[in-house]
């Protein structure tokens, strides 16, 4: 074995090919149109008709401890984490199920706190309005979509605003579901998210009758 | 979420689904029944999505390290990617997601299965997965033999006698 011997500064990388083991027991090839538009067809039939009140309430409370912790001092940078993962989960749960202007607002949200790098007074009052105006519409006082528009815009710009005024601070990238990632090969840590894969993720490569 | 999941999955007809409420339980209905793919949340507790990963990717226990892992989660910033790739999972998927997403990555790690790198603090599928013909940097893998050289292997060939 060659990592027995001495003066191995490293030890040594296996590479297993692909196997083809899995294909020989499920098979291979395109899924057929008609069972993805019965799959597509069961998340549609699920959008608007769930109450999105109890995913909402869940996620202000959560924020609402975040706050809390902030405000008390007792905190560290982990925080954000905290703070990342309940808007992940209201994100994906009201993009699922939901529908209208609050899936923005997820998005921005969760795209600005995933940039944070330190928590500030501006980071405190950006997460304040956040946190009021999830009140305002959970609690049924803003009903018009219009009006959440307006504070959906609002809310962007006060990201928009936080990166303004330090512009150390880049809003981090983010990746669609059109697009694979693939590793830079000169760095591992440096991830492109490679048009070269997405060509392979299109759907007549994936979907569609065998030939 | 996990319903309707299940309920995409069956319209792809995929056969038998197995469910987990956590990691830990993903892990041991891994084990115990050893599926084709795992299809994996991130925010789970008790054991998230990374360290089931992890598990299945390097446990004693894990019946199948080769396992096709798909993350599926809300998260979306490439920090997240990366994190998620290190764990060793095969394929990302963002909520919310299509059930052509969900059925073209499934459709994809069966069609272009890949290899596995087995490193330093790394086992999992390779984690390089375009050539870019443009690159200039150095080549650290055996099978790139037209280009090693000196410091650039694995093997530090000049402490061998």
């Amino acid at each position: 074995m060659a990592n027995d011997n001495k003066g191995f500064r490293k030890k040594a990388r296996a590479i297993m090919p692909a196997t083809r083991l899995l294909q020989s027991r499920v098979g291979a090839g395109k899924i057929k149109p008609e069972k993805v538009e019965k799959a597509e067809k069961k998340i549609e039939t699920v959008r608007g008709r769930i109450d999105l009140k109890p995913f909402g309430q869940s996620h202000m409370a959560e924020i609402g401890a975040c706050l809390k912790t902030i405000r008390s001092g007792k905190h560290d940078i982990a925080v954000t984490d905290e703070i990342a993962r309940s808007l992940m989960n209201f994100k994906s749960n009201i993009g699922t199920f939901g529908e209208g202007p609050m899936i923005g607002l997820a998005v921005i949200m969760l795209n600005w706190v995933e940039s944070l790098e330190t928590i500030d007074q501006d980071v405190l009052d950006v997460l304040g309005g956040y946190h009021t105006t999830l009140d305002q519409i959970f609690s049924g006082k803003i009903k018009d979509s219009k009006m959440i528009d307006v504070i959906v815009r609002e809310m962007q710009a006060a990201c928009e605003r936080y990166f303004a005024k330090h512009p150390e601070l880049h809003l981090t990238q983010v990746i669609d579901n059109s697009k694979a990632f693939y590793v830079d090969q000169s760095n591992y840590a440096d991830i492109k998210v490679g048009l070269d894969m997405n060509d392979d993720l299109r759907d007549e490569k994936l979907i569609g009758e065998d030939n | 979420m996990r319903k309707l999941i299940v309920s995409v999955l069956e319209s792809i007809d995929v056969g038998t689904v197995y469910q987990a409420k956590s990691g830990e339980e993903g892990f041991r209905k891994f084990c115990e029944h050893n599926p084709d793919i795992v299809i994996s949340d991130w925010d789970m507790n008790p054991g998230d999505g990374l360290s089931m990963t992890q598990k299945i990717r390097k446990d004693v226990l894990s019946p199948n390290r080769l396992a096709p892992v798909i993350f599926l989660t809300g998260y979306n910033a490439v920090k997240r990617v990366a994190q998620a790739r290190d764990a060793g999972a095969t394929e990302y998927l963002i909520k919310p997601f299509t059930g052509s997403d969900l059925a073209k990555r499934i459709a994809y790690v069966i069609n272009k299965p890949r290899d596995y790198i087995d490193a330093d603090g790394y086992f999992g599928p390779d984690r390089r997965r375009c050539n870019s013909p443009d690159y200039k940097g150095p080549r650290r893998r055996m099978d790139d033999s037209s280009a090693l050289s000196g410091d650039e292997f694995l093997i530090d060939v000049d402490n061998r006698t």
